[in-house]
């Protein structure tokens, strides 16, 4: 069974003065163990695809499964905190938390005691090639690289199985890049994470096993 | 930022609200800070003592309940020998034993003779000069040159002191032989020169009695007093005026009849009126005061929280539930309000005196408005699309 499914999406961004198709009738299948990567110009529906891959918004037409359970009928909520994990483009890790703690931050948000999550928190951090120096600092104080990797280790902490990201790469340079990329592949087919990247990088898009390209809302493989 | 904003309005408002509580506290203290003086004198002011004042004026001024304080004396004359009636009209003061005694309804009515001149036997007070009883308090030269001492009895014919035509000239009635038990002495302050001298003082209340037992009408020769309740001085005049005291004529004749009141208001009246606009401009103000500081209070709040919308985002991302972010912020708002009300209410006393429940009333209302402010904030920041704050961070 598939991770996630797509079932004839469509989504309407709909303001005062005006409503926006961003995704239409878009239909596509993830499995876990896979590394997928959707690219297309800008505007042309991936975040909207990612935004509700993500449970953070609900398609205006159509459904989307998770294991086979719409998630329309789902606490969005808790698949969030325990299923799927989102990677910015800006890593958006907590300014005033330092790296240690905003790996910790989603198993504190499932209620595992301090120690284990630190515990935790400290292999992951470990896993996407941080070193112990990084515990203590907080996120001004570390490279693009590095808040990329801490926040890819967030994503991880909450042990979900979905990891989709946005633009992981956007703010990179090449070396670092190689390197995040480098760590979702192997996320992927490696621990059996689904992992779906939004990217313009074609560099990523090679190393996808599956590209989806959307334009004008729609998608192609 | 939020403890600031929120220590800053508390001490504007504490500030605020304190200078109005300080004006109405002084206003409700002015009757006592500056006490107001009222003496009876003749119509045109020329005299405050040796004037008749009619007994009527007397009992209404100790009826009236703006009147405290109230010390008014009579004159009399007194002669240490047995003297009828009749002879009285071969008598004129000169030939008095004691020309000069009072008669006095407490032991401070005389101007000048402090308490502490005056020396009680074991068994007398001060008090007793209130009473009715027939006793005297005698200067002590007096008692010297009568070889006489406290606690002694004295048996004296009283005159009563009136000035009947208009010119000055006392008339002495005869108002009995009495024996009078001599209570205390007093010596005159040899500094004062305001002393009200009288060599034998009675309780005027007694020599009331005795006019009255004698049917002759009683007049006191002076009286002054405070105005009890100063902030009502239209309706004490009002009253004042029915008990048949008129201001000063000062165009009048200098006849010895007591009708007219002088009361000594005008620092008490331009200091209330000062304390009333005071008063009146903050209550006219607080509204708006209120208005303007809740809203400023409701905005601080509410933009503190918009700049904190990418946290919020990434907690809803994480999978924090929208109630959950809600209560969270929630709670930390109001924590960081108390801190900064407590902080503000602490710094305000340094500047003013303390006041808890000043404080608390400050404190608690500004509360509420700026959780209010942090719960619309809220609630307009849960309808924020989650994926555009953190792309639009990109």
């Amino acid at each position: 069974m598939d991770m996630l499914e797509v079932r004839d999406v469509g989504y309407v961004y709909q303001s005062k003065y005006q409503s926006i198709e961003a995704l239409k009738g878009v239909n596509c299948q993830f499995a876990a163990g896979q590394f997928y990567a959707v690219t297309g110009p800008s505007g042309s529906g991936k975040s909207t695809l990612l935004s509700l891959l993500a449970g953070l918004d609900l398609p205006t037409s159509g459904e989307i499964l998770v294991e086979g359970r719409s998630m329309t009928a789902m606490d969005r909520d808790k698949y969030r905190r325990e299923t799927a994990s989102v990677v910015y483009q800006s890593f958006n890790l907590f300014p005033l938390l330092t790296a240690l703690e905003n790996v910790m931050y989603p198993m504190e948000l499932l209620h595992l005691k301090k120690p284990a999550a630190e515990e935790t928190a400290k292999r992951l951090i470990g896993e996407v090639g941080l070193g112990e120096k990084i515990y203590r600092q907080f996120p001004v104080m570390m490279s693009g690289g590095e808040q990329q990797r801490v926040s890819i280790a967030r994503a991880l902490a909450a042990g979900g199985k979905v990891i989709l990201a946005d633009e992981p790469t956007g703010n990179l340079d090449s070396a670092n890049e190689e390197n995040v990329v480098k760590i979702l592949k192997n996320l992927a087919h490696e621990k059996g994470y689904l992992v779906i990247v939004i990217t313009h990088n074609p560099n990523v898009c090679l190393e996808a096993d599956t590209v989806y390209r959307i334009r004008d809302g729609e998608l192609r493989t | 930022m939020a403890v600031c904003t929120c220590m800053l309005i508390v001490v504007f408002l504490y500030l605020f609200f304190s200078g109005l509580k300080v004006n109405l506290a002084q206003l409700a203290a002015l009757p006592e800070a500056l006490p107001i003086e009222a003496q009876i004198r003749n119509l045109n002011g020329t005299l405050t003592s040796s004037m008749m004042i009619k007994e009527s004026v007397i009992q209404a001024l100790e009826d009236s309940v703006y009147v405290k304080d109230l010390s008014y004396t009579a004159e009399l004359a007194a002669v240490t020998a047995e003297i009828s009636e009749e002879a009285t009209a071969e008598l004129g003061q000169g030939s008095m034993t004691f020309p000069s005694c009072l008669g006095v309804n407490r032991v401070d009515a005389l101007d000048g003779l402090p308490a502490e001149a005056f020396t009680f036997a074991s068994n007398a007070n001060s008090g007793m000069l209130g009473g009715a009883e027939p006793v005297c308090v005698m200067r002590k030269a007096d008692l010297d040159v009568q070889g006489l001492s406290v606690g002694d009895n004295i048996r004296m014919t009283l005159f009563t002191i009136t000035y009947p035509n208009d010119n000055a000239m006392n008339k002495l009635y005869w108002l009995g032989v009495y024996d009078v038990r001599i209570i205390g002495s007093f010596e005159v302050p040899v500094s004062e020169t305001e002393t009200r001298t009288a060599q034998v003082i009675f309780p005027v209340k007694w020599l009331r009695k005795e006019q009255a037992k004698a049917g002759s009408l009683f007049f006191a020769d002076s009286a002054h007093f405070r105005v009890a309740n100063p902030l009502e001085l239209n309706t004490f005049k009002t009253e004042m005026d029915e008990a048949g005291l008129m201001p000063i004529i000062s165009e009048a004749n200098g006849s010895q009849r007591g009708n007219a009141l002088t009361v000594n208001d005008e620092t008490f009246i331009k200091t209330a009126a000062r304390l009333k606009e005071n008063i009146a401009l903050t209550q006219i103000l607080t509204p708006f005061v209120v208005v303007i500081v809740g809203f400023l209070g409701f905005v601080a709040s509410y933009l503190l929280l918009q700049s904190r919308r990418p946290e919020i985002a990434i907690m809803r991302s994480l999978g924090v539930s929208r109630r959950s972010c809600f209560g969270m912020l929630l709670f930390e708002s109001a924590v960081l309000e108390l801190s900064g009300s407590l902080a503000g209410v602490a710094a305000a006393s340094f500047l003013v005196d303390m006041d808890a429940s000043l404080g608390l009333g400050v404190a608690v209302p500004f509360f509420f408005v700026y959780i209010a402010g942090t719960a619309v904030a809220l609630a307009m920041l849960g309808r924020f699309s989650v994926m555009q704050v953190l792309t639009a961070l990109d």
